[in-house]
């Protein structure tokens, strides 16, 4: 099984922020990460399959979702998590599962995002399990990423 | 000339329209690949920027297909898209693309990879349908933020905590105007912007509190054309910019 870093991983969601929204991440550097209240959390995940087999999830509260869109749309902030919310939530995961899969080698590919509001659910890989997590701050918001990886490898 | 879009997130769609908006092309847009193959049918359009990963029918296949339908065997395709597995790239290449953008993106690569494949001088993008590039560097966050939110509309924001990408930023947009806060930034940023940026024609406004208003006045003598005072409302910051 690949040893998954979680260097990468913060790197790949640095990345990101910085390309698409000229924003700078810093590590919460072991600050005890948030309790989003159930009703408040949006959370996202991007599959990725083949020599690979894993999943990376995005979790953040409602307020830091809507910030994001507001940013990302040059609009008004959104009041609440909408289909525009969702998407920019989507859609940063899937940029951020695309750069981190660089750092895996063989061939894998991605799934379509999957976003879930609140937290009164529980998701799992068959036989995976959340390998790494890092929590990185922007304006004092979390953005909390995680590798859930697979115990199986896909096909050659 | 138009130009079709086709990615399921209504974000990347509209990211595209703003930065190809000072070219002047008509864009059209599609969210998935049934709806991006219909368009281009019945749009013909002078480019197609193309996602893999969507619903109904993928990137890859709508390629496949346009190559396979006469009337758009020979539409240019750019792709943008988080997917860069080297075997899917080799695929795509083979179907024939003009080329490939990886996300995540910046305006300018983009803007000229455009460019290129529509053959549109990036010199002659008519300048009054550009926003003036403000470049912001302030090691606050909370600042940049709400930089970004008064000069929404108003200005086209480069903003960044870190000086090193400042100096990029700068070699990339050639903002007209920078806003530099003293603290983070000061003098010795703007010099180097001034000599390795390309900046030396640009505005450069100082940012501070008023309890340093002494360092203010000497960064005034040193080159800065303005001074503006945490904290700051929106007509203020306008009027100290010039934009």
């Amino acid at each position: 099984m690949v040893e998954v870093m979680g260097g990468e991983l913060t790197q790949a969601v640095q990345q990101v922020f910085s390309s698409m929204f000229g924003l700078s991440l810093t590590p919460s550097d072991g600050q005890p990460l948030p309790n989003f209240p159930p009703d408040r959390k949006v959370s996202a995940a991007v599959g990725i399959s083949g020599d690979w087999n894993g999943m990376v999830l995005l979790e953040c509260s409602s307020d830091t979702a809507c910030h994001l869109a507001g940013i990302m749309m040059g609009g008004e902030r959104p009041e609440k998590v909408d289909e525009v919310v969702r998407d920019v939530v989507g859609e940063i995961t899937n940029m951020v599962a695309g750069t981190f899969k660089n750092s895996i080698p063989g061939h894998s590919l991605l799934t379509l995002p999957c976003v879930i509001e609140g937290a009164d659910y529980s998701m799992e890989i068959i036989q995976g399990k959340r390998t790494c997590t890092e929590a990185l701050l922007f304006d004092g918001e979390w953005i909390i990423l995680s590798i859930v990886q697979g115990n199986g490898h896909g096909r050659r | 000339m138009k130009v079709l879009t086709v990615d399921d997130s209504r974000m990347i769609r509209t990211l595209v329209r703003k930065y190809l908006a000072p070219l002047q092309l008509e864009i059209l847009e599609a969210a998935d690949g049934q709806a991006g193959l219909e368009a281009a049918a019945k749009e013909k359009p002078d480019l197609i920027i193309l996602d893999v990963n969507m619903p109904v029918v993928n990137g890859s296949e709508m390629l496949k297909l346009l190559r396979e339908n006469p009337e758009t065997r020979d539409l240019k395709v750019l792709m943008l898209t988080a997917e860069s597995a080297e075997k899917l790239v080799l695929e795509l290449i083979k179907l024939g693309i003009s080329d490939y953008i990886v996300k995540p993106f910046e305006e300018e690569l983009l803007v000229k990879k455009v460019c290129k494949i529509l053959k549109i001088d990036p010199t002659r993008v008519s300048a009054e349908n550009s926003l003036t590039k403000v470049l912001v560097v302030d090691d606050n966050e909370s600042i940049l933020l709400v930089v970004r939110k008064f000069l929404a509309g108003v200005a086209d924001v480069l903003a960044t905590s870190n000086p090193e990408k400042a100096l990029q930023l700068a070699s990339q947009h050639h903002p007209r105007v920078a806003l530099l806060d003293l603290e983070t930034a000061g003098v010795e940023l703007a010099n180097l912007l001034k000599r390795e940026g390309g900046l030396n024609g640009s505005r450069f406004v100082c940012l501070t509190t008023r309890s340093n208003a002494e360092k203010a006045e000497r960064a005034m003598a040193d080159g800065f054309a303005d001074v503006l005072f945490k904290p700051f409302d929106k007509e203020t910051l306008i009027q100290a910019l010039g934009v």
